[in-house]
């Protein structure tokens, strides 16, 4: 087991460092940091200013230089300096960490509690079709929709919940079922068709022929077979929950890390986005590092298999 | 709660049964009190016709009757009307269902739970997928425990499953309780699932194929702790497509086809004065003794198998022998049975023969060739002259292809010009006893024994002078089964071809082979003709196989070693 | 129905003919879903192709005097804030928005499916580096990866396109390995080396069409999502920008009305739920054919 997590752990910070080595190579290679900096190609700078901005930068080293510079940095946990802030991308990042994964957990729980429900309560039975065509609408329903339509019947047109982002606990209401319902539209579709196919198996059978009640059927026999599954789902969309809150704060006038990388994708600010980039590669590995290793706890013969 | 809107009737007595069970001579049972009572039984599904047509029955304490019939009978699903289970959208509807005393027809979802485990118990086939292979048995047996006796506690539960346990024949009953069904051997996990059915004492037992996923000799161990439930006073109701099988158990026999039972009475005159042509043919469809159109073999070796051993490496870094030292030589126009329980080497050993696994060690020579010492082409070249039948026929087709384009495939590695395939392929599909109007068609839109056929046609394309029959008959209905055996010696005498006929069923083995090879381990343990094997075994092992073989016309009692092979 | 459980070593063809049955007498109501479905996606493309033939008015057409005026018989989703009519603007902006899914699509397409075809069939040693280069990418969240591309390249509709593509060949790639290694592991290929085929016939008759029957799947799904992520793309401002129709713009610019006209923000975005519900629909159609004939 010990040896498991190690090497999951390490493939995990591999998978982290290519993640943060193609980034770099990838705008060092198709995109001109320097003019990026003085304000993209619209600013028109002198070849003075840019080569200015090169020293600078360092960036006219060796890309090797650059590299192992960059690297370096990384291993010390420093993803350098932003250039439009000016202060450290972690310093950024960390101001704004905290009240993304406040909206990443509330959307997490919208769609924990819409999936168990939804789906314990129709796999198997008639009212699947019904939750069915709930699940599709929900899974196909863009964020930045959903959320118009939220905050037109629920802000402007009920007035229960505020438009935008205050610290009033009520203004994360809005937000998270914007991000967490599609997410639970397809968290359903995965638990249901999951319980459904324990459902149908002869250990099932053999518990109903014994007596046992439906919920009992369905609470001690059928969810923890589909739980594989659900949590290989949760952690593939682990991601579109990071995603995702880069249109919802945008929708919601939120503070985030997700405003902060709209808001450096437009300006260029390469440092700030690369920053973000590993950071979430950093979090989806860890997320799916928990998946996995959560496996043999729910079933205890793939603790032989990976031993 | 879904099978709370299970839709279940009572209709006015229809026509009796065709043949009621009015036979008045069940030895000792007879006169026993009446526990279940089934009359005029109908079940359907939706809209559709019903899948089982006014089945009348009765159940006797300490009486087994067994319900037999292929594939799609409704024995099955009869079972399951019994508990109450056939199913959310099953209509049964009957003159009357009784339980002693219980009307079942009548019976709340509530009041099923209270019956279901506490008076009828229900055993299903593969243990491995009817306990919940996520839970300990010790959990699944204590979790039927519960649902009976609430009053007990946590750790009584526990106590007693392990009791139970312990009841059934599972040595150190404390240590198995903390177990996964996977990791009990086959007996042991089908012991346990019985366990579970009696947790609540029920009078009656229903076992759906109670034996089928299982060894021959654990087969045997399970019947008897069968007739040992049954001697304890409990009536048993068994499903099976098994004449033999039940043939040692049943002291009444039911026969099923296409939803109505053709025959019923005591097992005895069921067996052997059958009077409904579907039994006779039934009964005749098991193989017992040699096939009367086995040829002699006097044909040149055509392959050679010397030494050849072949390890697998486990995940875990240990070392596993699949095949340890395995010799035999194959001629024309012979048939070498493989036997062997699952795990033994039969299917490893097969595909060194095939020249598709390359052994660690030995020397495989086909017609005076040997794999090793091929080039790369040559021997993608020579594998035409080995052919093979597979178990998963479905699986071995393309799913894209029809039969036409399997066979011009198989046609076409021979060299075989374009334009003589197509006179080929007739000749092929009348050899093997098909239309020609299934050339348009897949696979997936033909019945089991069509598709073994077309299989059996695809392995003689290319002429070969081997065929590997990887367990060729074990998915296909009784009846079905004896017309591919019949079908494979036939061609076999026709085109001199040699057999290696892989089977987990003795009594096919017997039936079609001239010599046989048993396998245990990795290694041969006996070896000869198979009537020196069948009737003096020298290995225990052997010996063991031969006399769990269910036999319908043998003397019933046939010791079994209650202690071995678990 | 056969009976509920026949027992498994018993033939499986007779417990398979009574769900035929059941397709066969189901065969219209069955369908009625994907039937739908075709017949959106196929106005959708007929408005991409000749918007004017089914846009009521221009689409560029300012009106002063109908501003954001509700629906009605006139403008049946109602008016945006320079008067133009909302139903045209939807119509015209078909072949914006699926520009974007199906030219994303077509990239990951074909680069996952060199992908993943070249680590499933490869050596072991491609396969390992291929395979890494699959887990880093699958590693970004798509979106992510998107804005990463356009963080380098640039905002506009033709980056935003190249991004989306390039940010789903890790999630295609993954899928074709997986199809293509199961193939490759099934009877019916050991079946043709025993025949004595050559190996690369065996490739080219039987695991390649194999492994990539699920990309027609795959594909018309993908047509959906990746126009959901270009409409994304468009609403935060990275895609297509105004005052080109698109339906991702549309809904940016209505997030300002939101107060004064909902219908602004609702039928933008109801078009871009249809186009993936219905992609999403015959994508599962075309599954249950495939698979059903290779079960």
């Amino acid at each position: 087991m010990l040896r498991l997590i190690i090497m999951r752990l390490l493939a995990a910070v591999g998978v982290v460092l290519g993640a943060a080595v193609v980034t770099f190579f990838a705008t060092r290679a198709m995109g001109d940091p320097a003019l990026a900096i003085a304000g993209g190609p619209e600013s028109q700078p002198t070849p003075e200013v840019l080569a200015q901005i090169r020293a600078d930068y360092g960036l006219d080293d060796p890309l090797v230089v650059q590299f192992l510079a960059y690297l370096g940095n990384l291993l010390t946990g420093d993803l350098g300096t932003s250039y439009r802030l000016e202060v450290p991308v972690t310093a950024a990042i960390g101001e704004q960490l905290p009240s993304t994964l406040l909206l990443a957990l509330g959307a997490a729980v919208v769609a924990v509690i819409v999936s168990f429900v939804l789906a314990l309560a129709t796999a198997g039975r008639p009212s699947r079709k019904a939750s069915g065509v709930l699940e599709l609408a929900f899974a196909s329903t863009p964020v930045f929709w959903l959320g118009l339509l939220l905050l037109s019947l629920f802000s402007y047109g009920l007035g229960w919940f505020p438009s935008i982002s205050t610290s009033d606990p009520r203004s994360l209401v809005l937000p998270s079922v914007t991000l967490g319902l599609p997410i639970g539209g397809l968290l359903t579709q995965v638990l249901r068709t999951a319980l459904e196919e324990a459902l149908e198996q002869p250990f099932v059978l053999s518990a109903r022929a014994r007596g046992l009640g439906e919920a009992a059927v369905r609470l001690r026999h059928a969810l923890r077979h589909s739980l594989i599954p659900y949590l290989t789902m949760s952690g593939y969309v682990a991601g579109a929950l990071l995603g995702g809150a880069v249109i919802t704060e945008t929708l919601f006038n939120r503070q985030g890390i997700g405003s902060l990388l709209l808001s450096s994708v437009t300006t260029q600010d390469l440092p700030v986005v690369m920053g973000i980039v590993v950071l979430s590669a950093a979090i989806f590995a860890l997320v799916n590092l928990l998946v996995d290793l959560s496996y043999p706890i729910i079933d205890r013969r793939l603790k032989e298999h990976a031993a | 709660m879904s099978t709370a809107s299970d839709t279940q009737t009572r209709t006015a007595p229809a026509p009796a049964d065709p043949r009621p069970s009015a036979g008045a001579s069940a030895p000792g049972s007879q006169d026993s009190e009446v526990l279940l009572s089934v009359e005029n039984l109908r079940i359907g599904f939706g809209h559709d016709e019903p899948v089982v047509h006014n089945s009348s029955f009765q159940l006797r304490r300490g009486q087994c009757l067994a319900i037999v019939g292929e594939s799609g009978s409704g024995k099955s699903v009869t079972a399951r009307a019994v508990i109450g289970l056939a199913g959310r959208r099953a209509r049964v509807e009957a003159a009357r269902l009784e339980l002693d005393g219980i009307d079942l027809l009548r019976l709340s979802e509530r009041r099923w739970r209270e019956v279901r485990g506490n008076r009828i118990g229900f055993v299903l086939q593969d243990a491995l997928v009817s306990l919940d292979p996520l839970r300990t048995v010790g959990a699944e047996v204590s979790e039927a425990v519960g649902a009976h006796h609430p009053e007990l506690t946590k750790a009584q539960r526990k106590q007693r499953a392990i009791e139970l346990l312990g009841s059934v024949g599972i040595p150190d009953p404390e240590l198995r309780a903390e177990q996964l069904a996977h990791e009990l051997s086959g007996g042991l996990r089908q012991r346990a699932l019985i366990a579970t059915a009696l947790a609540g004492d029920p009078d009656v037992i229903i076992a759906d194929e109670p034996t089928t996923a299982l060894d021959v000799t654990v087969q045997a161990q399970i019947l008897e702790l069968f007739d040992e439930l049954k001697s304890e006073g409990r009536a048993l109701l068994v499903i099976s497509h098994d004449l033999a099988v039940v043939g040692r158990l049943a002291d009444r026999i039911a026969v099923m086809r296409n939803g109505r039972i053709v025959e019923h009475d005591d097992s005895d005159r069921v067996l052997f004065a059958p009077e409904d042509d579907y039994t006779r043919m039934l009964i005749d469809a098991v193989p017992e003794g040699r096939s009367p159109a086995l040829g002699e073999v006097t044909g040149p070796v055509v392959a050679r198998v010397e030494a050849v051993e072949k390890t697998f490496a486990s995940p875990d870094g240990s070392v596993r022998n699949a095949v340890d030292g395995v010799s035999f030589e194959l001629r024309a126009g012979e048939t070498l049975g493989l036997v062997g329980e699952s795990g033994s080497g039969k299917t490893t050993t097969a595909r060194i023969l095939l020249g598709l696994t390359a052994p660690d060690a030995g020397r495989v020579e086909i017609d005076g060739t040997a794999w090793a010492d091929l080039s790369r082409g040559a021997r993608i070249a020579h594998r035409r002259s080995v052919q093979t039948v597979y178990q998963d026929t479905l699986g071995s087709f393309d799913p894209r292809y029809s039969v036409e384009k399997i066979l011009h495939e198989a046609l076409g590695v021979t060299g075989l010009p374009r334009s003589a395939r197509r006179a080929r392929t007739a000749q092929l599909l009348d050899a093997v006893g098909l239309s020609r109007t299934v050339l348009g068609r897949r696979p997936l839109d033909m019945s089991g024994g069509q598709r073994q056929r077309v299989a059996i046609a695809r392995a003689l394309a290319p002429q070969p002078r081997i065929i590997v029959c990887d367990e060729p008959v074990s998915a296909l209905d009784v009846s079905i089964q004896a017309q591919v055996l019949d079908l494979l010696t036939e061609l076999q005498r026709e085109t001199g071809v040699a057999y290696l006929f892989i089977s987990h069923d003795l009594s096919v083995i017997n039936h079609v082979s001239h010599r046989v090879l048993v396998m245990k381990s990795g290694r041969v343990v006996e070896h000869g003709e198979v009537e020196d094997v069948f009737t003096r075994p020298q290995h225990p092992y052997t010996a063991e196989l031969v006399a769990a073989i269910p036999r319908l016309h043998a003397p019933a009692e046939i010791p079994i070693r209650k202690d071995t092979a678990l | 129905m056969s009976t509920a459980s026949a027992p498994a070593i018993q033939g499986s063809a007779p417990a398979e003919a009574p769900a035929r049955l059941r397709a066969r007498s189901g065969v219209w109501v069955g369908r009625i879903p994907a039937i739908l479905a075709a017949a959106l996606l196929g106005f959708y493309l007929v408005a991409a192709f000749v918007p004017g033939l089914l846009a009521p008015h221009d689409a560029a057409e300012v009106n002063p005097n109908s501003i954001l005026a509700a629906p009605s018989p006139a403008h049946p989703f109602g008016t945006d804030e320079l008067g133009r009519d909302i139903l045209s603007r939807i119509i015209h902006a078909a072949g914006n928005s699926l520009l974007l899914g199906f030219g994303a699509v077509a990239i990951a397409l074909v680069g996952g499916t060199v992908l993943g075809l070249s680590a499933a069939l490869g050596h072991r040693f491609t396969n390992a580096i291929l395979m890494r280069f699959v887990d880093i990418g699958l590693a970004f969240p798509e979106l992510l990866l998107a804005l990463l591309v356009i963080a380098i390249a640039g905002a506009g509709p033709t980056n935003a396109l190249l991004a989306i593509g390039i940010a789903t060949i890790p999630t295609y790639a993954r899928v074709i390995r997986a199809e293509a290694l199961s193939v490759r592991r099934s009877t019916y290929v050991e079946a043709a080396r025993a025949l004595g085929q050559p190996e690369w016939k065996v490739l080219v008759r039987h695991v390649l069409p194999n492994a990539l029957r699920p990309l027609i799947v795959i594909a018309t799904i993908g047509v959906g999502t990746a126009t959901l992520a270009g409409a994304g793309l468009s609403f935060i401002g990275l895609g297509v920008s105004p005052p080109t129709p698109e339906w991702g713009s549309m809904l940016a610019t209505a997030r300002s009305f939101l107060q004064q006209a909902w219908w602004y923000g609702a039928f933008p975005g109801l078009a871009i739920t249809s186009l993936v519900v219905s992609t999403t629909v015959l994508g599962r159609a075309l599954q249950a054919r495939t698979e059903g004939r290779a079960a």
